[in-house]
C-alpha cells in the first residue's frame, strides 16, 4: 500500500466529489464560477506537485501489487493532464450558460476524466489499463452529450458511445487473450516471459487492444468518429478529447509497447508505421477540404497521431523518442488549447463552427486573431514556433531510424509531403482572419464587435501564447526539463 | 486449455437444461394443444388463437410506454445492486487481510463506499427519487 | 569635444522623436522644438570650431559596436578641420532654413510631420559628417535617402511629389548598391573600414588596394553619383522639386547633395589617377549637361535645381582634378548661395501663391526689394563675382583646371558662361522685367521670419570669401597645386560678362523666350533634359517587360502549373475522395472499424 503513488489521483476525486456535491447547496448564479474555481484548484495542484510535494522524478516506484507505477514518464504526463483540464475548466467558464444541465456535474465529470487521465499515466497493468481508458471514456459519453438540448449533441454523444463500445469490445477481447496468452495481467511480468506460452494468442491480443487504444488516439482505421464527434460536443469538452484523452492513449500505448516489444511482436511496429502513414496522409489531406474548425481540428488531430505514432515505433525500438514524444504532446498541448479557446470564444450558442466566424477576426479583437495565428502557425509546423520543433524532433528519430531500415524512407516522405500539404489549410484560416474576401464579410450578419475575454481566459491564452512561443526559440530548455524527468524511463 | 474449462461443466450443462427446459415446455405445449384440439373438433376456431380465450377482448398495443423515471430509478437499483455484489467478495478475503493488510481492505472498501456515498447524495438531492417531480 | 559633438549629433533625433511621438498635433510647438534642435546644434558646433579651430580632436569610440566575424565597427566621431566646418555650414544654414520654414510651411496642414523630417534630416546628415567608420557613414548615408524621400513626398496627395519621392530613392539606392560593394571591397582589400586606419594603411602603402583600387574607388564614387546627383543618375534632382522650397533649399542644395562631395574628400586618398580622372570627366560632363539643360527651363526651382547640379558637378570635377580642398571650399559658399537662391525663390513663390512659372512673374524687384537684392547677391556669387564668395571658390576650380586638365578648363568656363547667362535670365524675367500676370502685380515682401534667414545667408553669401575658409580647409585636406589665377580670374570674368550681355539683350523687357525659336530642336532638346528621363524610363519599360514575361511565364507554367497546381490537385482530389468516407453514419463507421481490423488481423496474424 502506497499511498503517495495516487496522491494526485485522490486529490482530483477530491475536488470532484466537493464540487458535485458543494453546487448542490450553492445558488444558481453562483455555480457558473465553479468551473474558474476548479480551474484554480488544479493550477495549485499543478504548481504544488512541481514544486511543493517532494515528488521524486528520477526514481521508479510501483505499488497495488503492481499495477501502479510512478517513474519520470508518468509524473511528466500527469502534469500535462493536470495543465490540460485547467485550459479546459477555464475555457468552460464562459461556456457555462450554455451547459443547460449544470456546471456543477460538467466540473465533476471534468475532474473525474483527468482521474482517468491521471491513472493512465501510472497504469502498469491490463486491469488498470482498462479500468482507466473506461473512466476516461464512459465520463466522455456524457460529456459529448452534455449540451443534449442540441440535437448534434446527442449525436456526438451516441456515436462515441456506439463506437466507443465497439472498442471497449475489442481491448476487453485483446486484454482476455493476451491473458490467455500469457497467463498474466501485469505488464511487467509479461516483459519478464520467454518464451511466451502462447504466441498467437498473444499477438492477436496485443493488436485488438492496440485497435482499442487506436481509437483513443484517433489513427486511421480507428478515426471515423473523431470529426462527428469533435463537431458536436461541446467546445470544451471537444478540446478535452482532442488533447486529454489523446496523451492518455498514447501514454497507455507507449506503456503497453514498452513492455510487450520483442522480437516476436515486431509485426506490430510494421502495423503501426503502416497506419502511422495513413494517419498522416488522411490528416493531412482531409483537412484541406474541411471548413469547419472544430471538424478541421479532428483531421489536425488524426495526422498528428501519424507522427506521434513515428516516435512511438522508434521509443519501442529502443531509440531515444520519449523525449520527442513529450515535447511534441507538449506543443500540441499549448496550440490546440488556444486554437479551442478561440473557437469557442467566438461561436454563438448553437451556431456551426465554420471558418466563416472567423472572417474578420483581426478588425474585431486583434489579440484572438495573433493568438489563433500563432497557434495554427504551430500546428501547421511553421518555424520557428514549437508545432516546428516537435515535428522536427519526430523526424530527427525518423532518419535515424531509417539509417538500419531503409524503408523507413518512405515513411520519411510521406511525413514531409503531409507537412506541405498541412500548410493548406493553415493559409485558409489565416485568410479569413485577416484578408477576409468582400463577399464573405457581406455575408457577415453579425456586427464586428470585438469580442468579449475575462481575465482568466486571457491569462490562460497567454500561457499558451508564451508556451508555443517559448517551446519554438528555446527549445533546449524544456528537452533539458524533460531529459531530467523521464531520465529514470529508458528503454531497459 | 481443457483442464481450465472442465471446471466450466456443471454451469453449462445448468445452461443446457435451463434452455432445454424453456424450449422444451413452450414446445410442448404448442404440440399438445395442436394434437388435443384436432382430436377434440374438426377444424379450430379464431377464438383458439387469441391470448386468453375466455374473458375480456384486450385493447390497444401488448407493450406499453413506462415513464422515464422508472428507467431512471431501475438504473440506480441496479448501480447500488452493484456495490452489493463488489461486497460479498470483498466480505469473503475480509478477515485474512485485517490480519496483514487491514489499510488496504478496509481502505478500498471505505473510498468505494464514500463515492457511491456521494453519488447517493446526489441522487437525492436532485429528486431522482422523486416520482412526482 | 567629442561628447559635445554627440550630443549635437542627437538633440535634431530627439526633436524628432519627440514631435512624432508626443507634439503632433502642436503645429507651433513642433516647430519651436525643431528649431530649437537646430539652434542648439549650431551653437554647439560654432563652441567646437571655437575651441578647436582647425586642430583634429581625439575621436571617442565604442570599439564593439557591432562585430560580426571578422568585420568589427566601432561607434564614434570624426572632429578633424574638414568635419568642423561641415558642422558649422549643415547646421547654421539648417538653422536659417528651420526659421524660414515656419514662416513659408505655416499655412500647411502637417507643419508637425515637416518638422520631424527636418530634425530627422539633420541627424542623419550630422551622422555622415561625424562618421567615423564606412558602416557608421552608409547608415546615415541611407537615413539621409529616408529622410529625403519623406520630404520630397511631403505633399504625397500629389501624385508628381509622390512619384518624385520614389525616383529619388530608387535611383539614390542604384547608386548605394555600387558603394555599398565598394565599401565591401575596401574592407576585404585593406581589412578595415574605419576612416582613420584608411588613411594610414593607404599612406603607407599606396598601392594597398591592389589591382583593384581603380575599380573600388569607382565603386564608391558610385555611392556620390547617387546621392550628388552625377550623371548618368542625375535625373531625380530636378524631380525633387516637388517637395516644399525649403527642403529643396536644405537637402537638394545646400546640405545632402553635398554629401557625396564631402564623402569623396574624406576618403580622397582611395582613389587612384585614372579613377580621378574618371571622376573628374563625369563631373565636368554633368556640369556642363545640366547648365545647358538650365537655359530652357521657365520653372523657377527647376533652373536652380540644374543650376546646383552643374555646380555639384563643378566639386566633383575639382575632386577629380586633385583638390579636395577646392571642392570643400566650393561647397560651403554653394550652400551659402544656393541656399539663399532656393529660399528666395520660395519667397517669390510664396508672394505668388504659388507660381512657379517664371514668365509669369515681373517686376518682383520694387515690390519684394529684400527678396531682390538677396538674391541679387547670390547669384552674382553664383556667377563668380568678386567680392561675393562665390568669386573666391570658382576662381579656384578654373585655376585648378587650368593647371591639370585644358579641356575640362575650356568646359568650366563655358559652364561659367552659361551659368551666368541663365542666372541672368532668370533674374531679369522674374525680377526685373514689368509684371506680366495678376498675381506678380499684387505680390508683396514675404514676413520677417522669411526675410532675416535671407539677409543672414546674404552676410554669408558676401563675408564666405574673406573669412579664411579655403585656409582652414587646406589645413585638412592638404594644400591644392593651382594653375595661373590671373588667367582663371580673366577667364571667370571674361565669362561673366558674355553671359550677362547675352541674356541682357536676348531678355531685357521680353515677353518670351526668343531664344527657343532660335535655337530650334537644340531647344527643345535642352528643355526636355537631352531625353535622359525618357531614355532611362524606356530602359526600364523594356527590361521591366521583359523581366516580367518571362517570370510570369516560368510561374504561370513552370511553377503554377506542372507543381503547384499539379501538386494541389492531387491533395484535393484525394482528400475529397477520403471525404466520402466520412458519411456520418455509425453502422458505415462500426462496418469499417470492423473491417479494417479484420484486414489488420489477416494482414499481421494469419
Amino acid at each position: 500500500m502506497n499511498l503517495q503513488l495516487i496522491t494526485l489521483e485522490v486529490v482530483v476525486t477530491l475536488i470532484g466529489a466537493t464540487i458535485l456535491l458543494g453546487s448542490l447547496w450553492l445558488p444558481a448564479d453562483k455555480r457558473r464560477h465553479l468551473p474558474l474555481v476548479a480551474a484554480a484548484a488544479l493550477v495549485v495542484l499543478l504548481i504544488a506537485h512541481c514544486f511543493a510535494m517532494g515528488v521524486d522524478t528520477t526514481t521508479t516506484l510501483h505499488g497495488f501489487g503492481g499495477g501502479i507505477v510512478q517513474d519520470g514518464f508518468a509524473i511528466c504526463l500527469k502534469r500535462l493532464f493536470l495543465a490540460s483540464a485547467a485550459f479546459v475548466l477555464a475555457m468552460s467558464a464562459p461556456f457555462v450558460e450554455r451547459l443547460r444541465a449544470g456546471p456543477g456535474e460538467f466540473c465533476a465529470l471534468i475532474l473525474f476524466a483527468l482521474v482517468g487521465m491521471l491513472f493512465a499515466a501510472s497504469a502498469n497493468d491490463f486491469v488498470m489499463l482498462f479500468v482507466s481508458v473506461e473512466l476516461i471514456t464512459v465520463t466522455f459519453y456524457v460529456l459529448t452529450s452534455f449540451q443534449r438540448h442540441e440535437t448534434r449533441s446527442l449525436e456526438a454523444g451516441a456515436k462515441y458511445l456506439i463506437l466507443g463500445g465497439v472498442a471497449t469490445g475489442l481491448m476487453v477481447f485483446g486484454i482476455s487473450l493476451i491473458f490467455a496468452g500469457s497467463g498474466t495481467m501485469s505488464l511487467r511480468e509479461i516483459s519478464k516471459l520467454d518464451p511466451l506460452p502462447n504466441l498467437m494468442l498473444f499477438n492477436a491480443g496485443l493488436l485488438l487492444v492496440v485497435a482499442g487504444l487506436g481509437f483513443k488516439i484517433a489513427i486511421v482505421p480507428f478515426q471515423l468518429w473523431a470529426p462527428d464527434v469533435y463537431q458536436g460536443s461541446p467546445t470544451p469538452v471537444t478540446a478535452f478529447l482532442a488533447v486529454g484523452s489523446k496523451i492518455a492513449g498514447f501514454a497507455l500505448l507507449m506503456r503497453l509497447l514498452r513492455h510487450t516489444s520483442r522480437p516476436e511482436t515486431g509485426f506490430l511496429l510494421d502495423a503501426l508505421a503502416a497506419l502511422a502513414a495513413f494517419s498522416m496522409i488522411y490528416g493531412s489531406l482531409c483537412a484541406i477540404w474541411q471548413r469547419q474548425l472544430k471538424r478541421l481540428m479532428a483531421y489536425i488531430g488524426i495526422s498528428s497521431a501519424g507522427y506521434l505514432l513515428i516516435g512511438v515505433i522508434a521509443m519501442a525500438k529502443g531509440f531515444d523518442g520519449t523525449k520527442a514524444i513529450l515535447f511534441y504532446l507538449a506543443a500540441y498541448l499549448f496550440a490546440a488549447m488556444a486554437t479551442f479557446t478561440v473557437i469557442g470564444l467566438i461561436s454563438k450558442e448553437g451556431e456551426d463552427e465554420r471558418s466563416e466566424i472567423l472572417n474578420g477576426l483581426h478588425k474585431r479583437s486583434p489579440g484572438l486573431a495573433l493568438t489563433l495565428t500563432l497557434s495554427i502557425v504551430s500546428l501547421a509546423g511553421i518555424p520557428p514556433l514549437a508545432g516546428f520543433f516537435g515535428k522536427f524532433l519526430l523526424l530527427q528519430l525518423l532518419l535515424e531510424m531509417a539509417v538500419n531500415n531503409a524503408a523507413y524512407y518512405w515513411l520519411l516522405g510521406i511525413a514531409l509531403a503531409c507537412i506541405v500539404a498541412s500548410l493548406a489549410f493553415f493559409f485558409g484560416i489565416i485568410r479569413a482572419v485577416y484578408w477576409p474576401s468582400d463577399v464573405a464579410l457581406s455575408r457577415a450578419t453579425a456586427p464586428a464587435a470585438p469580442i468579449p475575454t475575462s481575465l482568466p481566459l486571457k491569462i490562460s491564452l497567454a500561457i499558451c501564447v508564451t508556451g508555443i512561443i517559448l517551446l519554438g526559440l528555446q527549445p533546449d530548455v524544456f528537452l533539458d526539463l524533460i531529459q531530467e524527468t523521464v531520465r529514470a524511463f529508458r528503454w531497459q | 486449455m481443457d483442464g481450465q474449462l472442465q471446471q466450466y461443466l456443471p454451469v453449462l450443462i445448468l445452461a443446457v437444461v435451463a434452455i432445454a427446459f424453456a424450449v422444451g415446455n413452450l414446445v410442448a405445449s404448442y404440440l399438445i394443444g395442436q394434437w388435443i384440439n384436432r382430436r377434440r373438433l374438426k377444424s379450430i376456431p379464431a377464438a383458439k388463437n387469441i391470448p386468453y380465450e375466455c374473458g375480456m377482448l384486450p385493447i390497444g398495443a401488448g407493450n406499453n410506454r413506462l415513464s422515464v423515471k422508472f428507467y431512471l430509478v431501475a438504473m440506480l437499483f441496479i448501480l447500488f445492486d452493484i456495490e452489493v455484489v463488489f461486497l460479498y467478495p470483498w466480505a469473503v478475503v475480509y478477515r485474512e487481510m485485517l490480519a496483514e493488510n487491514a489499510g488496504l481492505i478496509f481502505g478500498s472498501m471505505f473510498s468505494f463506499i464514500a463515492i457511491l456515498f456521494v453519488g447517493y447524495i446526489y441522487a437525492i438531492k436532485t429528486q431522482a427519487f422523486d416520482w412526482k417531480v | 569635444m567629442a561628447p559635445l559633438a554627440l550630443i549635437a549629433l542627437f538633440l535634431p533625433l530627439a526633436s524628432a522623436v519627440a514631435i512624432a511621438l508626443f507634439t503632433r498635433r502642436n503645429a507651433s510647438v513642433s516647430a519651436g522644438i525643431s528649431i530649437g534642435a537646430s539652434l542648439g546644434a549650431f551653437l554647439i558646433s560654432a563652441l567646437i570650431f571655437n575651441q578647436l579651430r582647425g586642430a583634429t580632436a581625439p575621436e571617442t569610440l565604442n570599439p564593439n559596436w557591432l562585430s560580426i566575424g571578422d568585420f568589427k565597427v566601432d561607434f564614434g566621431v570624426t572632429l578633424d578641420a574638414l568635419s568642423q566646418l561641415m558642422l558649422l555650414v549643415v547646421t547654421g544654414v539648417g538653422s536659417a532654413i528651420h526659421i524660414y520654414s515656419w514662416g513659408y510651411m505655416r499655412a500647411d496642414r502637417s507643419v508637425s510631420r515637416y518638422f520631424a523630417g527636418l530634425s530627422l534630416f539633420m541627424f542623419s546628415m550630422l551622422g555622415i559628417v561625424l562618421a567615423r567608420n564606412f558602416v557608421q557613414m552608409f547608415i546615415f548615408w541611407e537615413l539621409v535617402g529616408v529622410s529625403s524621400y519623406l520630404l520630397i513626398g511631403h505633399w504625397y496627395e500629389r501624385a508628381s511629389a509622390a512619384d518624385a519621392a520614389k525616383k529619388a530613392f530608387i535611383t539614390n539606392r542604384i547608386g548605394d548598391f555600387g558603394f555599398l560593394l565598394g565599401i565591401l571591397m575596401v574592407w576585404a582589400a585593406l581589412g578595415t573600414i574605419n576612416f582613420s586606419s584608411i588613411a594610414d594603411i593607404m599612406k603607407a602603402n599606396p598601392l594597398a588596394l591592389g589591382a583593384l583600387g581603380t575599380g573600388t574607388g569607382l565603386l564608391i564614387f558610385c555611392g556620390c553619383v547617387g546621392k550628388s546627383a552625377q550623371f548618368p543618375l542625375h535625373v531625380w534632382l530636378p524631380d525633387a522639386m516637388e517637395g516644399p522650397t525649403p527642403v529643396s533649399a536644405l537637402i537638394h542644395a545646400a546640405t545632402m547633395v553635398a554629401a557625396g562631395v564631402y564623402m569623396l574628400c574624406r576618403v580622397f586618398i582611395l582613389f587612384t589617377p585614372e579613377a580621378l580622372s574618371v571622376i573628374a570627366w563625369i563631373g565636368g560632363g554633368t556640369a556642363i549637361l545640366a547648365a545647358l539643360m538650365a537655359v530652357q527651363q521657365n520653372d523657377i526651382k527647376r533652373i536652380l535645381a540644374y543650376s546646383t547640379l552643374s555646380q555639384l558637378g563643378y566639386m566633383v570635377m575639382a575632386v577629380g582634378l586633385g583638390g579636395p580642398a577646392t571642392a570643400m571650399f566650393h561647397l560651403t559658399t554653394h550652400a551659402f548661395f544656393k541656399a539663399l537662391l532656393f529660399l528666395g525663390a520660395g519667397s517669390v513663390i510664396y508672394a505668388l501663391h504659388h507660381e512657379q512659372d517664371i514668365w509669369k512673374m515681373g517686376g518682383l524687384k520694387s515690390k519684394m526689394s529684400v527678396t531682390f537684392w538677396t538674391f541679387l547677391i547670390a547669384t552674382l556669387a553664383l556667377c563668380g563675382v568678386p567680392p561675393f564668395s562665390g568669386f573666391f571658390s570658382k576662381d579656384e576650380i578654373l585655376a585648378l583646371a587650368l593647371g591639370h586638365n585644358m579641356p575640362l578648363f575650356v568646359i568650366a568656363s563655358i559652364v561659367a558662361v552659361l551659368t551666368t547667362f541663365y542666372m541672368f535670365r532668370l533674374v531679369i524675367v522674374a525680377f526685373i522685367n514689368p509684371a506680366k500676370s495678376d498675381p506678380a502685380s499684387h505680390a508683396h515682401e514675404s514676413p520677417s521670419v522669411m526675410t532675416l534667414p535671407l539677409v543672414f545667408l546674404a552676410v554669408l553669401t558676401i563675408a564666405g570669401g574673406f573669412i579664411g575658409i579655403d585656409k582652414l580647409y587646406e589645413v585638412a585636406l592638404g594644400k591644392t597645386e593651382l594653375g595661373n589665377h590671373t588667367v582663371a580670374m580673366a577667364a571667370g570674368l571674361g565669362a561673366f560678362a558674355i553671359g550677362l550681355i547675352a541674356a541682357w539683350t536676348l531678355y531685357a523687357n521680353a515677353t518670351a523666350d526668343s531664344l527657343t525659336t532660335r535655337l530650334g530642336a537644340m531647344a527643345h532638346w535642352m528643355r526636355d533634359r537631352f531625353y535622359f528621363d525618357e531614355c532611362y524610363e524606356w530602359l526600364n519599360r523594356w527590361t521591366q517587360e521583359l523581366l516580367a514575361t518571362v517570370a510570369d511565364w516560368f510561374d504561370r507554367w513552370i511553377i503554377a502549373g506542372a507543381g503547384v497546381k499539379g501538386l494541389s490537385l492531387a491533395a484535393e482530389l484525394g482528400g475529397g475522395l477520403l471525404r466520402l468516407m466520412q458519411t456520418g453514419n455509425v453502422q458505415t463507421y462500426a462496418l469499417l472499424i470492423a473491417l479494417a481490423t479484420a484486414l489488420l488481423f489477416w494482414r499481421y496474424i494469419l
